[in-house]
């Protein structure tokens, strides 16, 4: 009891003592907003989803503040970067992608290292594709898919395998109550957790990690809109690599039940750096910190100096 | 059994309290850095406060409503960061970040004033700027008149004038008389009505209602839905096209329940703001806009009074209550020179 209250209180002095800004850039639907942290090499940060807040990502946005300029971005659908209107003329990869180009051009940057965690790491790996020059080096965290096929099925099967037939049996109720609008505020959150297990490797820390990983808000609205354009487009970037000729470094922990991505990235691009991390699931921030943020330390630094 | 004990407050904090439902939003904006809970009312409640920004011009911004939030606040670091500005977003008591009690005693005027003063220590600023907006401005009006050593300048935006004028219930009777009869005109002739007897509506629009009771609630349904709408366009966001996300999702957060279960609209025009704006001696900015319901004729007058500051009156020529939405260029212009000017000490209310 004692040492969870006194890690709360550690990580809220932390978030309080660190020197960032929250701004936000204009455009035709609204606000786009950004936290800016720390100074030195440009760093964006992409968070997961996709739909999920920005906030997610915060703690790596401060340890990468100690030597380098992190900028976060909330992207358009997600927390509280909501567009007028907000439907699929709004949300989809081409707006996605012209957000970035956007928030480059505010900040007066010919380019930048993209680090991208899940799906921001699909984000990432696409506006590479799109615009090669603008992106220093990629550094992507158990990346998302970079086409759209059975990936989703096969995550899906990672996942079942990971909960007991109990957990399953909870999980399909929910769903029922959830398509049929009666599910509770505390169902939700209680599926959230269940999910969030077969996404981590060390279950010791599980309860003391959860709050840190649900500050990401999920904009389920945002979340359905850009799946449905990605169906619509067929997203695939397969052979569409060859345009992106700087660094590309993935991190992933073994345990990761999308972890096949990260091999399925690598057969593609062969160039691929990997980075696998030990007893670590789809949150190496959160499950094995030491590790992860060593590696993304050096993994920014070679970034930098890269020619 | 410590921790049982908690618990057990825990639930019973959450049964007393009437909160607005919250949304997303909510807890990603209480997740975002730079936020900060400061307990108010000797360490009773919590309310909510934002960094945005590491200017050396410190300007604390008061929403207006009662009870709207600092959500329509959210294009000010855009404007005023790249000035050199440090902004601090700052939920009243009640509002929706901040805690929202079912409590009849924070319902009170002068008790917001000291809640200020508990906000600016527990922020630590001294020698700041503060933004008072609507009824955040009236606030401000009466904190200035309090603390005004530790406000190096003050901007009183789009604040009723008519406060200062209680006896002369005529002048802002008529005032608003003529913006409803302006907006009655203007709804009984829009097509969605032509449908009704000119005769139903006028009956409609004073307010009474007709024998056949079902069709007197629907034309009253229709009726002031439109009538609100054509009102908000005249005196609160001006400009063609949608609203704003953030102005609308302020909207959204409005605690109307506590403020009006305890009648708390009644009671803000009782402290004597005349008397407040007499004392005061910082700097201060009355910016207010052209068709604003706050009737920024009256402002000389207020100016007047207040013969111990250095004052300035700015209009803004496009906008309404939200000219910071509506006629942000012109707004935010003339709030980064008064606020520049009056830290080089070179403030010339004249110019």
């Amino acid at each position: 009891m004692k040492k969870i209250f006194l890690l709360t209180l550690s990580l809220m002095g932390l978030t309080h003592s660190f020197a960032q800004k929250l701004d936000s850039i204009k455009y035709a639907y609204g606000y786009l907003y950004y936290h800016d942290y720390g100074k030195g090499e440009p760093v964006i940060l992409l968070s997961g989803g996709p739909g999920v807040s920005c906030n997610q990502e915060q703690e790596v946005a401060i340890e990468l503040s100690k030597k380098y300029r992190a900028i976060l971005l909330e992207q358009r659908g997600t927390g509280i970067s909501l567009p007028e209107p907000f439907d699929s003329t709004t949300i989809n990869l081409q707006a996605a992608l012209s957000d970035l180009n956007l928030l480059l051009d505010h900040l007066h940057l010919k380019q930048a290292i993209f680090y991208g965690h899940s799906w921001g790491g699909t984000l990432a790996m696409t506006f590479a594709t799109n615009f090669p020059k603008r992106v220093k080096a990629l550094i992507l965290t158990d990346t998302g898919p970079f086409k759209l096929d059975e990936s989703s099925k096969t995550q899906n099967l990672n996942i079942n395998a990971r909960l007991s037939k109990d957990e399953r049996l909870r999980i399909d109720s929910i769903n029922i109550k959830e398509k049929a609008g009666a599910m509770l505020e505390a169902e939700s959150t209680e599926r959230r957790k269940l999910l969030f297990r077969t996404r981590f490797s060390n279950e010791d820390i599980l309860d003391s990690v959860y709050p840190r990983y649900a500050v990401g808000i999920m904009n389920k609205k945002m979340a359905g809109l850009m799946w449905q354009d990605l169906w619509n487009i067929h997203f695939d970037l397969t052979n569409k690599f060859g345009a992106y000729h700087n660094p590309f470094y993935v991190i992933a922990g073994r345990q990761d039940p999308a972890g096949f991505v990260t091999y399925e990235v690598k057969i593609e691009v062969t160039r691929a750096e990997l980075f696998w991390i030990q007893n670590c699931g789809h949150f190496p921030m959160f499950d094995e910190p030491v590790e992860f943020y060593k590696i993304l330390n050096m993994l920014v630094e070679k970034g930098r100096n890269y020619h | 059994m410590k921790y049982f004990a908690s618990v057990i407050l825990v639930f019973f904090v959450t049964m007393v309290y009437a909160q607005t439902k919250k949304d997303s939003i909510y807890y990603i904006k209480l997740a975002q850095p730079g936020t900060k809970m400061i307990p108010v009312y000797n360490n009773k409640y919590k309310v909510f406060t934002q960094k945005i920004g590491n200017g050396s011009l410190q300007l604390l911004l008061l929403h207006g409503g009662p009870a709207n939030c600092h959500e329509y606040f959210e294009n000010f670091p855009e404007y005023l960061l790249k000035q050199g500005f440090t902004i601090y977003y700052y939920d009243q008591l009640g509002s929706y970040y901040s805690d929202q009690p079912d409590d009849s005693a924070i319902w009170n005027v002068p008790r917001f004033v000291e809640e200020i003063e508990e906000v600016r220590k527990g922020l630590k600023l001294d020698h700041f700027y503060l933004l008072g907006h609507s009824w955040g401005g009236m606030l401000a009006e009466l904190y200035a008149a309090k603390y005004q050593q530790h406000l190096k300048g003050l901007i009183l935006s789009n604040v009723p004038s008519f406060s200062f004028h209680n006896n002369d219930t005529l002048m802002s009777g008529h005032f608003i008389d003529s913006l409803e009869k302006k907006d009655a005109s203007e709804t009984k002739a829009l097509p969605e009505l032509s449908k009704y007897k000119p005769a139903w509506l006028d009956s409609i629009s004073v307010g009474l209602t007709l024998t056949d009771t079902t069709l007197s609630n629907q034309i009253k349904i229709i009726y002031s839905s439109l009538s609100d709408s054509i009102m908000y366009r005249r005196v609160y966001y001006h400009k063609a096209g949608p609203e704003p996300e953030p102005l609308l999702r302020n909207h959204r957060h409005i605690n109307r329940g506590a403020r009006d279960k305890y009648k708390f609209l009644r009671q803000v025009n009782k402290p004597d703001y005349m008397k407040a704006v007499e004392a005061i001696k910082v700097p201060t900015l009355i910016i207010s806009a052209k068709y604003d319901y706050t009737m920024p004729d009256y402002y000389p007058k207020m100016k007047e009074r207040m013969s111990k500051a250095k004052c300035r009156i700015y209009i803004c020529p496009n906008g309404s209550h939200f000219d910071m939405w509506d006629d942000s260029e012109n707004y935010f212009r003339e709030i980064t020179r008064f606020v520049k000017e009056v830290d080089k000490n070179v403030f010339d209310p004249g110019k």
